[in-house]
């Protein structure tokens, strides 16, 4: 009984606590080592980072994408593009790529938004423009891979 | 009804019904073969008069170079010279707009016009804020592809306009006009005062009609000869970030600075 007790609460600790996504990162970026293990650097600077937040109140990617958008217009970004997408897993994704001038050149700061039923899953990417632009290619592929956990 | 053919016509009724036509046709049938006959032997010995043999230099140079063709080839062949020639010869007006957003204008469009001065170009107009370059076509892409290095493109307008009509009208209409011209100075040895002086006045006309005309063509020629690239710099100054708060919190977290902070 105990046994069987343990085993699943080991199992649980297993599945539970595991990665929440799948995604083979570009070969130039590398993973940092401490704490989450959901960061990821470029030599030259570029940045990513996935995070899980809860679908509160729980509404749909077109509705997060716009309040996204909006609220970063509103702070004063410029608006690059926009891309909604379905992933290798048929998964509906958004990416919203934003600049913004910053010292003596325009950064970055590209967002992919994946709602999965009561959590969305954020995919940053941030750094300056021409270096961002260098791997955005593999970046895209990368991201049309990912596959969080349900 | 039945439609009626000769062949259906009784032997009977053929005299009655087609007699005249017969008769008349007995007589005059042996008179039209031999025009036609008549007019066969001219045609052919016209065509004989007028066709003239190829020129001996180039049938023996046909010869030394063993490409003796028939005449249907050669004719194709000299259609297909033809054609690619036209479609050579071509003038196109291209003509560019771009905007581009920079940190430093100053350097930004000095590398510009070293780039620009490179590829065989030359600036038509230098401002702070604007910069007019004429670029020969073949060296436009080169030169748009360069330009990323010099700072963000914001927009770009690439307008082809085809000038070979306009060039040909121009050149037609300015040939006819010179011959006029050439012509009325003739009139002017043998005529009356009052005739001299309606001459000149249609000379002076025509001489003013025959420069704009050359100026149009040096216009349309120029355009054809050099691209225009018209490039307005936007400068690059640092947003000020607004504060605005989300009504869900986590959307005020997606922000550069804070992401750098909490990277």
């Amino acid at each position: 009984m105990r046994i069987t007790f343990c085993v699943g609460v080991l199992l649980l600790g297993l599945f539970g606590c595991g990665p929440v996504f799948q995604l083979q990162a570009p070969e130039a970026f590398a993973r940092f080592d401490s704490g989450d293990h959901n960061r990821w650097i470029t030599a030259d600077g570029v940045r990513m980072r996935i995070r899980e937040i809860p679908n509160e109140p729980r509404a749909t990617l077109p509705f997060w994408t716009e309040a996204l958008s909006g609220h970063l217009k509103r702070r004063g970004y410029v608006r690059k593009s926009e891309r909604c997408f379905k992933t290798a897993r048929d998964l509906d994704a958004c990416t919203l790529d934003h600049l913004l001038a910053r010292g003596s050149g325009d950064w970055v700061m590209s967002v992919t938004l994946f709602v999965v039923e009561d959590r969305l899953v954020l995919i940053e990417v941030v750094g300056p423009w021409q270096r961002w632009k260098r791997h955005e290619p593999a970046l895209s592929a990368a991201i049309a891979q990912f596959s969080p956990r349900r | 009804m039945r439609s009626l053919r000769i062949h259906d016509v009784d032997a009977a009724d053929a005299p009655h019904q087609f007699g005249g036509v017969t008769r008349h046709c007995r007589r005059a049938l042996p008179c039209l073969v031999s025009l036609s006959l008549c007019l066969a032997g001219t045609a052919s010995a016209a065509k004989r008069t007028h066709a003239k043999p190829a020129p001996p230099t180039t049938r023996a140079a046909a010869a030394r170079a063993g490409t003796a063709t028939s005449p249907a080839t050669s004719a194709t062949a000299a259609s297909t010279t033809a054609t690619s020639v036209t479609v050579s010869q071509r003038k196109t007006a291209l003509s560019v707009t771009l905007v581009l957003k920079v940190a430093d204008p100053t350097r930004a469009r000095e590398a510009l016009l070293k780039a620009v001065r490179k590829a065989g170009g030359r600036p038509s107009l230098i401002t702070d804020h604007s910069l007019h370059l004429r670029v020969p076509p073949q060296r436009l892409h080169m030169l748009l592809a360069d330009l990323p290095n010099h700072g963000l493109v914001m927009d770009k307008q690439l307008t082809r306009r085809d000038l070979t009509e306009e060039i040909a009208r121009l050149r037609g209409r300015l040939r006819s006009k010179s011959a006029i011209l050439a012509r009325l100075r003739g009139f002017l040895d043998d005529s009356s005062v009052s005739a001299t002086l309606q001459v000149e006045r249609t000379m002076t006309t025509l001489v003013h009609e025959i420069e704009q005309l050359k100026g149009g063509l040096r216009v349309a020629l120029d355009q054809a000869a050099l691209a225009h690239v018209r490039l307005s710099f936007r400068f690059r100054t640092p947003t000020q970030l607004r504060y605005v708060r989300s009504p869900f919190g986590w959307i005020d977290s997606v922000d550069i600075p804070h992401f750098l902070r909490g990277f």
